[in-house]
């Protein structure tokens, strides 16, 4: 398939049913595919630059930011100075903030190693304390949700950067033709800056994150017209390899044009996707008691589909909370949070139990946690909310060879500001692509005449975080 | 975070110091001059001046610019620019064998004389408008909009100077006389998202709706984030909070949510405009004239005739029990209003009503006849009448209602019977007798409001017959005029849609005090500001002494000839129709965090020109599309992947994949499937089953909404039509890339999705006009595999496939026969529809 020739170049169009199998069998069914003016596969494997850890990332968003001191950073100090202003100046957030807020949880202390950890991810922290690695003294730029969602989502706060996801695999390749290599839940709609969260920019097409809306429960729905009431498949493979003869001609007479490639690369997917996809986000094919240790709500649900997207190569999935930002509470945090944690408890202990028995924890690098977190001082003058916090937060790691039972990093005794130790999401990023088996210095594109990378001129791998 | 631009303020907050003077200098706040054209050497690849200003940036990076493209391209690219629908081959035929020297600009004139072109600028537009046909947030009800959508579409087919279609939007209720469509045309501030009526929190939504105003306001004619002012001091550009109240004082009068927390604010009762209704009704008057006065003749049977209200006691001689009829002469504006009753609800006295508009009854159409008559005094049994004219257009009208016992009910209007009233119930053999007075024209005899319902207009010769008339007016029905009015009353109630109540501008007569909201919070209130505008741009003058600037006052500012902003900020958009991105790219943004100009003295010469044609947009679009730099090819090129990788310098011309509209509304032309017609309520277009059911849109309470598929011609309209409903728009449109409305848009994202494709390939609208593209080349008369390879390459890409893609169809059908596939045209007319260059503008 090295040859440039596409099946207009080949003078005829001839597909027999045997031809079809025969190609589809190996997984080649992508011929016009091979008259890209570049000659690029962009979905074909590629190997990494070092053995890597993880094969794949699960990126579990908790859009809108998280209170770390609710969660998984607890700060004593706050409960003695509840309600007190704090014996050093509150630093500037985008809001006005007030007095000190103790969290309304209780904190435990979880496993071999006594993780300690919120109340409200009590079931998480049973299931799996040994399995997180907690970073407690990340840090962002700004205290504002859209640069914060770039930065986490594509290294630059501000810049059309491409996104994580996309880059993963640009780096690596997919490990499964019939799915897109980076798949995007989120219940409802989009989050904040919608599409972007998960784009492509300058990095060919083929790599922006697919989005579903996993609200729907129906998978005719989640995937619409997944099938075709007419065409058999073998008939749609003809249909769909004149079209990309046609295509392929049209743009070898128009030079590079990459939006056309990417066409190309996608109408190939959307029809490799029919093959597999109905049954991939199927999840009434699981078990009964897979399905109850999940659970029913929403995310129970996403993440069923998480771990069988797993299994079948995804290599980046990333789920969200929900549409617009919903773990940003100004106010009404007790119970907010306590609402959007219970939502997320079950679920999340189910799927890094499940990943584990079956084997996959290993080789998957999940990531959970927001854009930042939120303020330990309470959003003025009440004390029920917090504001956003980018100078100190919590995110954790668990599986893809990261230290599991482990708490990296520190925040002040406040928890406002990250002091020790201290990881920003570039860092992050460089040692998650060093899990992965890439040097985050050399995964570079080429694009306007300059080498760009995820992180920038920035990062460093937190070999602590390592196994 | 209150608004996504507010991010913006940290990130510059380093860079911009708060108030520092610098933001003054920028360029957008600068008087538009007019520039220098720029000399080029290669004069002879130059249109108009346009061109000047491109080659001349493209001459100094040595850079050549692209050949003229193609004429089926060019062909495409204007009709679908212009009119969002692909060309006919006729068109394309006829274009080419035009050898006129202008036959280029004929064809470009024609296209913007259709009135497809408003339909497809309208799309646009209604994308700043947030334009949709619900109320959005969680209960996402129903409101009745479309009436704005058709005055826009009309507003751009008979291009409304910009600053009138503007200051119409922005303040048509308070034009001296404002008529009835400037009214409607104000619905453009009530576009806004707007929670249900039980939501506690009524203060905050209503506030929330006017930064939504500011919001849209700003990005639609200043290209001002204003809304970065909410909370504090705009941090780059010269809009301070104070100033950013001022402005929003302007648009704090709306009676919207006012005493009462009416959440549906200021409405209009409108009467859907329609050409057809108004060449009918002009018609009718023309006949009526001739038929000279109905109505004057008495006919036997006559019992009692009055001139004027009045309330008679006598019931016994009035409680008829059997037919009777009643003729009267009125002419009034009321809604509603009794022209005769005998009734009196507290006492239990029913018998007989006849009248205008019903009794608020929720089936009765404001405005036409209606009566109803019982054969039970205690409780209602009988039947219920409603006419389909409209009777209180404030014209004289001669009405009449015949009651024929047991049998019917039937309404006349100028003498002429109305030919669909809707009757409810069985109609009576006998009437209850009341025991009540005969009322005439006050209303009713006792109630819980006195005299309700009393009839407001002229009322006379008001007649009651004691049996049924043949011929109420007393016209003579042979007279051939007499015919051919009845004629066209049928027409007429044919054309009969009901009147809507449709949210329109109003404003307070007494302002509402607008503090301003510390740090954004409306509960935080401040100093209090009055209605002014920001420093940065000049004083209002003409403001009369005694009253505050208003809406009015401001939109007239927007169009001062001193107004730097507003004039570019359109050019920019229209450009962006054209070419993808505007010269400014961030269209919405022309503040000191928005992009700079890529050729500012273009720009201006464009802004200039605007203003000097008297804001004629049609004339940009026209020299836009005749210019040189918008016929060359869309090809990409080498030497530029490195020069221009974003193509700002235009060497070549962008290819564009069509909006979402454009993909459907594609498919339903070359399938012949489109229905053509402009305007009315929005349709139904086929939808996958279930889809509001799942995710909650139906339920009572929340929109309270069932989709129906549209069945007959609705279901191949326009996509314009569609109802766009901001919580679930229809996933068709979605998949490609149409926004939910939810806030103002000024350019759409562009993306490119596997699901994009399965929509393309599997999507029931689209095998369906894949099937009907196969019956048309059959009704067309193309007979055997290679005429219908080349009409249907000629009816999709407008262009003949050369011989190997001929061949690669021929291969294909004869792949598909060997498989038996029955269905192997429609299979290869699906592959057509699915080609980049089909889904593309080039």
């Amino acid at each position: 398939m090295n040859s440039h020739a596409s099946i207009g170049d080949n003078a005829e169009f001839v597909t027999t049913r045997r031809e079809f199998l025969a190609r589809t069998g190996t997984g080649f069914g992508m011929m016009a595919l091979a008259g890209l003016a570049n000659g690029e596969q962009p979905h074909a494997p590629k190997s990494p630059h070092f053995a890597p850890k993880a094969k794949r990332v699960v990126h579990l968003f908790m859009n809108g930011g998280p209170s770390q001191v609710d969660t998984f950073d607890p700060k004593p100090m706050l409960t003695k100075l509840h309600g007190q202003p704090l014996p050093v100046k509150n630093f500037r957030t985008e809001r006005r903030t007030g007095h000190a807020m103790g969290s309304p949880y209780s904190f435990k202390q979880y496993g071999q190693s006594g993780l300690s950890v919120s109340e409200i991810f009590a079931k998480t922290a049973a299931a799996a304390a040994d399995d997180l690695c907690v970073i407690r003294s990340m840090k962002a730029e700004v205290p504002n949700h859209e640069p914060s969602l770039m930065l986490m989502n594509c290294g630059d706060g501000q810049l059309p950067r491409p996104s994580f996801g996309a880059w993963v695999n640009y780096g690596l390749g997919t490990m499964n033709e019939n799915l897109p290599g980076f798949i995007v839940m989120c219940p409802g709609g989009y989050p904040i800056v919608a599409t972007r969260n998960w784009r492509s920019a300058f990095l060919p097409g083929a790599y922006q994150g697919t989005h579903l809306d996993t609200k729907h429960t129906d998978v005719t729905k989640l995937i619409a017209n997944i099938r075709n009431s007419r065409l058999s498949t073998s008939e749609q493979r003809q249909q769909l390899d004149l079209a990309q003869a046609l295509n392929a001609r049209h743009l070898k007479a128009r030079a590079a044009d990459p939006e056309l490639e990417a066409r190309i690369q996608t109408f190939e997917l959307a029809f490799r996707m029919q093959s597999e996809a109905t049954d991939v986000f199927d999840i009434k094919r699981e078990p009964m008691n897979i399905r109850e240790a999940y659970g029913s709500g929403t995310h129970g649900r996403q993440l069923l589909m998480a771990r069988r997207l797993v299994e079948r190569g995804v290599r980046f999935i990333q789920v969200w909370s929900g549409k617009s930002q919903p773990w940003d509470n100004h106010d009404g945090l007790e119970k907010n949070h306590r609402q959007l944690a219970s939502e997320w408890d079950q679920p999340l202990a189910a799927f890094l139990t499940d990943l584990r028995q079956r084997g996959l924890l290993d080789s998957t690098l999940v990531l959970w946690g927001g854009e930042f977190g939120r303020t330990p001082v309470a959003e003025y003058p009440a004390l029920n909310g917090r504001d956003h916090n980018h100078y100190g937060f919590t995110c954790w790691l668990a599986g893809g060879g990261t230290r599991g039972g482990y708490a990296h990093g520190a925040t002040d005794e406040f928890g406002f500001r990250a002091v020790k130790d201290v990881v920003h999401v570039h860092d992050l990023h460089a040692t998650m692509l060093h899990l992965l088996g890439l040097d985050h210095e050399r995964l570079t594109y080429r694009h306007a005449g300059r080498d760009f990378r995820l992180t920038d001129v920035h990062g460093n791998v937190v070999k602590e975080l390592l196994a | 975070m209150k608004t996504p631009l507010l991010t913006l303020v940290f990130l510059l907050a380093a860079v911009v110091l708060p108030g520092e003077d610098k933001s003054r200098d920028h360029w957008s706040f600068q008087p538009v001059k007019k520039p220098v054209l720029p000399t080029v050497k290669n004069q002879a690849w130059v249109q108009n001046p346009i061109d000047q200003f491109i080659l001349a940036r493209l001459e100094s990076k040595r850079i050549n610019p692209s050949a003229i493209a193609p004429e089926h391209t060019l062909v495409r690219r204007l009709s679908l620019d212009l009119t969002g629908l692909p060309p006919e081959p006729k068109t394309l035929k006829a274009f080419k064998g035009d050898k006129a020297p202008n036959a280029y600009r004929k064809l470009v004139k024609r296209l913007i004389a259709s009135p497809h072109y408003g339909e497809r600028m309208a799309q646009n537009w209604l994308d700043l408008a947030r334009f949709a046909d619900t109320s959005g947030y969680a209960a996402d009800r129903t409101r009745n909009v479309w009436p704005y959508r058709d005055w826009v579409i009309r507003a751009f087919n008979e291009n409304k100077p910009y600053n009138q279609f503007s200051i119409e939007q922005l303040a048509g209720d308070l034009l001296p006389n404002a008529t009835v469509e400037q009214k409607v045309a104000s619905a453009f501030h009530r576009h806004a998202m707007q929670a249900k009526g039980n939501n506690p929190r009524k203060e905050e939504f209503r506030v929330k709706g006017i930064i939504d105003r500011l919001q849209t306001t700003g990005r639609a004619w200043l290209g001002l984030t204003l809304e970065c002012a909410e909370c504090h001091d705009h941090k780059h550009d010269p809009i301070s909070q104070k100033e950013y109240y001022q402005l929003f004082a302007i648009f704090n009068n709306v009676p919207h949510l006012g005493a009462g927390y009416n959440v549906h604010g200021p409405r209009m009762t409108y009467t859907p405009y329609s050409e057809s209704r108004a060449r009918l009704k002009k018609q009718q008057a023309l006949l009526q004239s001739k038929l000279g006065p109905v109505g004057i003749q008495k006919q036997d049977g006559l019992i009692e005739e009055w001139q004027k209200e009045t309330h008679v006691k006598d019931a016994a001689k009035f409680s008829l029990n059997s037919s009777l009829s009643i003729t009267a002469d009125i002419q009034t504006k009321a809604k509603i209003g009794d022209i005769v009753s005998k009734y009196d609800w507290q006492a239990g006295q029913r018998s007989y009503v006849f009248g205008v508009g019903g009794e608020g009854d929720a089936k009765a159409a404001p405005g036409k006849l209606f009566a109803w008559f019982s054969s039970d005094a205690a409780t209602f049994r009988g039947v219920l009448a409603y006419g389909s004219q409209v009777v209180n257009d404030g014209k004289p009208h001669h009405v009449a209602m015949v009651f024929n016992a047991g049998k019917s009910v039937r309404f006349f209007v100028d003498g002429v019977e109305d030919p669909s009233v809707q009757i409810e119930g069985a109609v009576p053999k006998t009437l209850a007798k009341s025991s009540r007075g005969l009322a005439i024209g006050v209303g009713y005899d006792r109630s819980a409001v006195p005299n309700v319902h009393r009839f407001q207009g002229k009322l006379s010769n008001v007649r009651l017959y004691d049996r049924v008339l043949g011929n109420p007016a007393g016209l003579n029905e042979l007279k051939p005029e007499a015919i051919e009015y009845r004629r066209l009353s049928v027409e007429l109630s044919k054309l009969a849609t009901r009147d809507l109540e449709i949210p329109v501008m109003a404003e307070q007569e007494k302002p509402r005090a607008t503090h301003i909201h510390i740090r954004g919070d409306f509960n935080n209130r401040g100093e209090v500001v009055r209605p002014g505008l920001p420093k940065i741009f000049l004083p209002l003058n003409e403001i009369p002494k005694g009253r505050q600037m208003n809406r009015l006052d401001f939109a007239r500012w927007l169009f001062d000839r001193k107004n730097p902003l507003t004039a570019r900020v359109e050019v920019n958009r229209i450009w962006q129709h054209h070419f993808g991105a505007g010269l400014v790219r961030t269209a919405a943004d022309f503040g000191r965090h928005g992009e700079t100009p890529s050729h500012p003295k273009l720009l201006d010469w464009l802004a200039l020109y605007f203003m000097e044609s008297g804001w004629d947009r049609k004339a940009i679009h026209q020299l836009i599309v005749e210019s040189a730099t918008y016929q060359q090819a869309s090809v990409h090129r080498a030497d530029l992947k490195l020069a221009d990788p974003e193509n700002q310098l235009l060497a070549r011309f962008p290819r564009i994949r069509l909006p979402a509209e454009q993909i459907r509304d594609s498919a339903l032309v070359v399938s012949g499937l489109l229905n053509k017609r402009i305007g009315g309520p929005s349709v139904f277009p086929l939808q996958p089953p279930g889809l509001y059911e799942e995710r909650g849109q139906n339920t009572p309470g929340n929109s309270n909404f069932t989709w129906k598929d549209s069945t007959g011609p609705d279901r191949y309209r326009r996509s314009l039509y569609t109802y766009w409903k901001r919580m679930m728009l229809h996933p068709v449109l979605s998949a490609f890339d149409a926004p939910t409305r939810q806030v103002c848009i000024a350019k759409r994202q562009i993306t490119n999705t596997p699901q994009q494709a399965l929509v393309a390939l599997n999507a029931p609208m689209f095998t369906e006009a894949a099937t009907a593209l196969v019956k048309r080349l059959v009704k067309e008369g193309y007979d055997g595999d290679s005429k219908k390879i080349t009409a249907v390459f000629r009816i999709c890409l407008s262009r003949d496939p050369d011989v190997r893609e001929r061949r690669q169809c021929l291969a294909f059908l004869k792949h598909q026969r060997d498989q038996k596939q029955a269905n192997e045209w429609s299979a290869l007319t699906s592959v057509l529809m699915n080609l980049d260059e089909w889904l593309t503008r080039e």
